[in-house]
């Protein structure tokens, strides 16, 4: 039932990203494709925080702090020793991975509303050590820099050199598919995990933990599993975005964007592999439908969220699982049977 | 001793002369394009200005009165003829918080749907200069208020490759290096005897604000000034007691609060009267609108606060003030419109002169009206607009040029009537100068 399932998840995504790496074919516009590159790469964190606070249903919600860890590795070795963006995109993981430990174990011992506080506060403290940091480090031209940049953040730290290798036409493309391969390596780890022992081992934790340590999991051992996996990849994806947008600063620890990406994560649906996807496209299409009404975009925003919390609380994966499956099966079992496990570990 | 007045700062005994010229060269907008444009037959096409702007969120204040600027602008512009017979059709698209990737979507937005010729924007002060990039790949003009050394350095990288893009206004930085400047000033004039040389130092967490603490820090000590307090407050915040706190103990000659969002820095306003200190109170930027006043209420009487860009209480200012006014309502905040407005018309006319203006891909057009703006000193309400060419950024007076009819000068006001239409009166420098430096009435 499982490796079923797995197959059938590694063919849709193997056909989703396929058909998404053509779309640069269609010759979209750069805003199109820039826009698509930044959405890209916040599904790209809504995937890996799903897999720990949707599949293993840890309370963490400081996973900007990964992202930052990820971001500032790369601007900061770009900056300071010159180092590739390339060359410095794995130690973004791993430094996104050292972030994510910490924050597992600071909170190995705690549950619930307690998790959120500690892995909000991990966040807020990173945001402020870097927005106070006044000091002065290096001076340029005529004006101080503090080591991280300050509030200011870090730019002209070097990129991915698309410039140079394509022609200034085909960076919003390179940049694009950069982005969708970090997604597609982070989906098809996320589908592999929760389609084994490892991912079972997380749902057994989210569902019941008490009876999940009953039968000899090691609650201690997998959450630090799952907050270094998801650790790794949301610092990849950091990276990917402080290389793509050539400027990196502590905004994205902010409270605005880690909402925004909630969103996602909800509007998607909880816990299902393609919820983050879903909901990512879900809030581009909003999010570009009210461009021209900036006032209303906001409240179209909260809107959407409360629609989907009322009508569908599993999330739009959840839903269109609903339609896929259990839906014909009432219609005379034409599609099989089975209850909806669409996009669902 | 409130209300005393000093002989500081001499009024410029050939300021009237200077008047005179500097409403003879403002004629020079609608006048002129008038002029190029006469014999011109109209045009059924149109060319697509765009403003990136906040329109939403925090910095909406000052993003609409940006927007109405270029709108204004281009109304007047293009009853004089717009630009060799064809109309200017403004585009604003909201840059939301203004972070790198939202100002980098909404410049990529204008360039690639509505086609835009050039952008004439106010401020986006958190995007880094990630939107300079898109620009220059389009090889379009791109005018903007960030104030923001980062412009500095960024041009200078590759000129070349960002021959378009101008600062408009001196960076932050000069804000710093100017305010020991002008407290040595009022110094030296006699009727403020501070009894130290300390002054406190409050940073907001922004960059903006955190670049002027580090040059007033630097700058302090070649005017006799020493930095004797200094802490980095998170904001926004309207809770300043603590630090306020702090600064009482120590009491400094100045105070100076480099946060500068208006409803912020009332508070800490009024917080400060609570138990005020004999220290002059500077803020950055705030108390510039009359949103800082009307918070404030009378607590904001005797502040200071200074601009490297404001609408100069002379012929060409307050007749810009009357009919954004009258255009826009008497609530309307016309120092940010009168950016986007000035720089809209040295745009249509270095376009005019140049033979038109280029679209999206058409570098070669658009260099000539670069080589333009760097050409032709324009005199716009808040002083003389003239780009140093090594930096494409105008340059302030009195902190780097001496001279004011070549560069914007920096203008130190203090509130004089804060229920007033105009609670503030220029004090520096001269010749723009429309008042004298007041004791504030918490002195004891």
């Amino acid at each position: 039932m499982s490796n079923d399932r797995l197959r059938k998840d590694i063919f849709v995504a193997v056909a989703v990203f396929a058909g998404l790496a053509v779309l640069p074919l269609a010759a979209p516009s750069s805003y199109v494709l820039g826009q698509a590159t930044l959405f890209l790469i916040w599904a790209a964190v809504v995937t890996q925080w799903n897999l720990v606070l949707g599949v293993a249903g840890i309370l963490s919600i400081g996973q900007m702090a990964l992202f930052a860890a990820g971001g500032y590795a790369v601007a900061l070795l770009g900056l300071y020793f010159s180092i590739s963006p390339w060359w410095s995109l794995p130690i973004a993981g791993l430094a996104g991975m050292a972030v994510s430990l910490l924050m597992g174990s600071a909170t190995l011992r705690l549950r619930g509303a307690y998790v959120v506080v500690v892995t909000l506060a991990i966040a807020m403290v990173m945001y402020q050590l870097i927005v106070t940091d006044v000091e002065c480090f290096r001076k340029l031209e005529i004006a101080c820099y503090s080591l991280t940049g300050g509030a200011r953040g870090l730019a002209r730290f070097g990129d991915f050199g698309f410039t140079k290798l394509f022609g200034y036409k085909l960076v919003a493309t390179a940049d694009y598919l950069l982005a969708l391969a970090c997604l597609a390596l982070g989906t098809l780890f996320a589908i592999v995990v929760v389609h084994s022992p490892y991912g079972r081992a997380f749902q057994a934790m989210r569902d019941n933990e008490v009876c999940a340590a009953a039968r000899g999991i090691g609650v201690a051992k997998y959450q630090l599993i799952v907050f270094a996996a998801a650790g790794f990849f949301t610092g990849l994806a950091g990276g990917v975005y402080a290389g793509v947008m050539k400027t990196f600063g502590p905004q994205v620890l902010e409270l605005p964007t880690l909402l925004f990406l909630l969103s996602m994560m909800v509007v998607g649906g909880r816990g299902r592999v393609w919820g983050p996807i879903l909901g990512t496209i879900a809030l581009a299409v909003v999010d570009e439908s009210f461009r021209d009404l900036a006032q209303w975009r906001n409240t179209s925003y909260a809107l959407v969220l409360i629609l989907i919390l009322l009508f569908m609380p599993e999330g739009l994966a959840g839903r269109l699982g609903w339609l896929l499956t259990d839906l014909p099966s009432r219609f005379g079992g034409l599609f099989g049977t089975r209850k909806s496990t669409w996009g669902q570990p | 001793m409130t209300g005393q007045k000093t002989d500081f700062p001499m009024i410029n005994t050939n300021r009237r002369r200077f008047m005179s010229a500097s409403v003879a060269s403002a004629a020079f907008g609608s006048g002129l394009l008038a002029s190029l444009n006469e014999g011109r037959a109209q045009s059924d096409e149109v060319i697509p200005i765009g403003q990136m702007a906040s329109l939403t969120g925090p910095l909406a204040v000052d993003g609409i009165e940006h927007k109405n600027g270029l709108e204004m602008a281009c109304e007047e512009i293009n009853a004089a003829g717009g630009i060799l017979g064809k109309k200017l059709a403004p585009v604003t698209v909201d840059s939301k918080n203004q972070t790198a990737e939202e100002v980098t979507a909404a410049a990529r937005l204008l360039i690639d749907r509505h086609g835009v010729h050039a952008i004439i924007n106010g401020y986006n002060v958190g995007a880094n200069q990630a939107e300079y990039d898109p620009i220059a790949d389009a090889g379009i003009i791109y005018i903007h208020y960030n104030t923001s050394i980062g412009h500095h350095e960024a041009f200078k990288s590759d000129p070349q490759r960002y021959f378009g893009v101008f600062m408009a206004d001196p960076a932050e930085y000069y804000y710093g290096v100017g305010l020991p400047v002008m407290l040595d000033r009022i110094r030296k004039a006699g009727v403020w005897k501070p009894t130290n040389n300390k002054i406190a130092l409050v940073t907001g967490s922004l960059p903006y604000s955190i670049v002027i603490s580090n040059a007033i820090r630097e700058t302090a000590p070649k005017y006799g000034f020493e930095v004797s307090f200094e802490e980095v407050v998170p904001v926004p915040t309207t809770e300043w007691g603590a630090v306020l706190n702090k600064v009482r103990a120590d009491p400094p000659a100045v105070i100076a609060n480099t946060h500068f969002f208006p409803g912020d820095l009332a508070q800490c306003q009024v917080q400060f009267l609570q138990q005020p200190t004999n220290s002059l109170f500077y803020y950055q930027y705030g108390p510039l609108l009359k949103a800082f006043s009307d918070i404030a209420g009378e607590a904001a009487r005797g502040v200071l606060t200074s601009t490297v860009i404001g609408i100069l209480p002379d012929e060409i200012g307050n007749s810009f003030r009357k009919t954004y006014w009258a255009k826009f309502g008497p609530k309307a905040e016309a120092d940010p419109g009168a950016s986007t407005y000035s720089e809209t018309f040295h745009y249509a006319i270095a376009a005019t002169l140049a033979g038109g203006t280029g679209e999206p891909g058409n570098a070669d057009q658009n260099r000539k009206i670069a080589a333009n703006l760097q050409r032709f000193v324009y005199r716009a309400p808040f002083g003389i607009l003239r780009y140093d060419p090594t930096i494409n950024a105008a340059i302030p007076y009195p902190t780097v040029s001496a001279d004011p009819s070549i560069a914007m000068p920096h203008l130190l006001y203090q509130i004089k009537d804060p229920k007033a239409d105009v609670p503030k009166k220029l004090i520096y420098p001269e010749p723009y100068n429309e008042a004298d430096f007041e004791l504030p009435p918490w002195f004891k």
